[in-house]
């Protein structure tokens, strides 16, 4: 309930803006990070439902970084969900 | 010729710009898309965002990302030059960059016809508009514009 709260917050309070680095930022969404593991379940769903800038999230939950190459929104994407599968997520 | 998109990202961006109507003053022209921005989409891109950070495209590493001077630097790259006029210009391709007072960004593009293309955010749907003055509610104002010659003007001229 939680998160699904934060992210509302954090959705519609950035969905216009045309900057990762400020989207990330926002209070919304270091709360979130500051969830820690509990929120990587709701985090996964979410980018399985309606894709949007999670890996940032995920690196700082985590503390890994699979993707340190990526070069696209898609490749992000791709790789976190496969590691999502591989973590039982 | 509009798009369809979900209820709720209709609400989300009439509520986010008050003034514009649509089928009147703006209408839709993508689907929600992720994968690139307002600043990648005014240059005609819509395979990458323009950004420094991961997943997004960035080559010019002397040229913030985060400033107007630095979107027009880009567009500069691109063949734009910077102007004081927004008005429509028959054969000028035009570029308009807000910045809104906590320092966020926004480019609009000016089609053949006068009208405006936006991107809107990272994750939102592309919107044709009448006006600039529609987008000020969430971007602010215009701090730069560019144009440069449209490729597409002279090709019908021939």
């Amino acid at each position: 309930m939680v998160f699904q709260e934060l992210k509302e917050t954090w959705r519609n309070e950035t969905w216009f803006i045309s900057s990762i680095k400020k989207r990330t930022s926002h209070p919304s969404y270091l709360k979130i990070i500051g969830l820690g593991l509990p929120a990587l379940p709701s985090i996964f769903a979410e980018l399985r439902r309606e894709p949007d800038y999670w890996f940032l999230a995920l690196e700082a939950i985590t503390r890994e970084d699979p993707a340190p190459d990526a070069e696209s929104m898609e490749q992000l994407i791709s790789v976190w969900l496969a590691w999502a599968n591989e973590h039982g997520y | 010729m509009g798009i369809d998109i979900t209820p709720d990202w209709r609400d989300r961006v009439r509520r986010l710009l008050p003034d514009l109507r649509e089928g009147l003053n703006f209408q839709f022209t993508s689907e929600v898309d992720y994968n690139y921005n307002c600043l990648s989409w005014a240059l005609s891109c819509n395979t990458r965002p323009f950004e420094n950070s991961k997943g997004a495209f960035w080559p010019w590493e002397n040229i913030p990302d985060d400033t107007a001077e630095g979107w027009a630097g880009v567009c500069q790259m691109h063949g734009f030059a910077v102007t004081d006029s927004i008005e429509f210009s028959p054969g000028l391709e035009k570029i308009a960059i807000f910045e809104a007072e906590d320092g966020s960004l926004h480019a609009s593009r000016q089609d053949q016809t006068g009208r405006w293309k936006s991107k809107l955010g990272d994750m939102g749907p592309d919107i044709d508009h009448d006006s600039l003055a529609a987008l000020e509610a969430a971007y602010g104002k215009v701090v730069r514009v560019l144009q440069r010659r449209r490729r597409d003007w002279e090709e019908s001229a021939v």
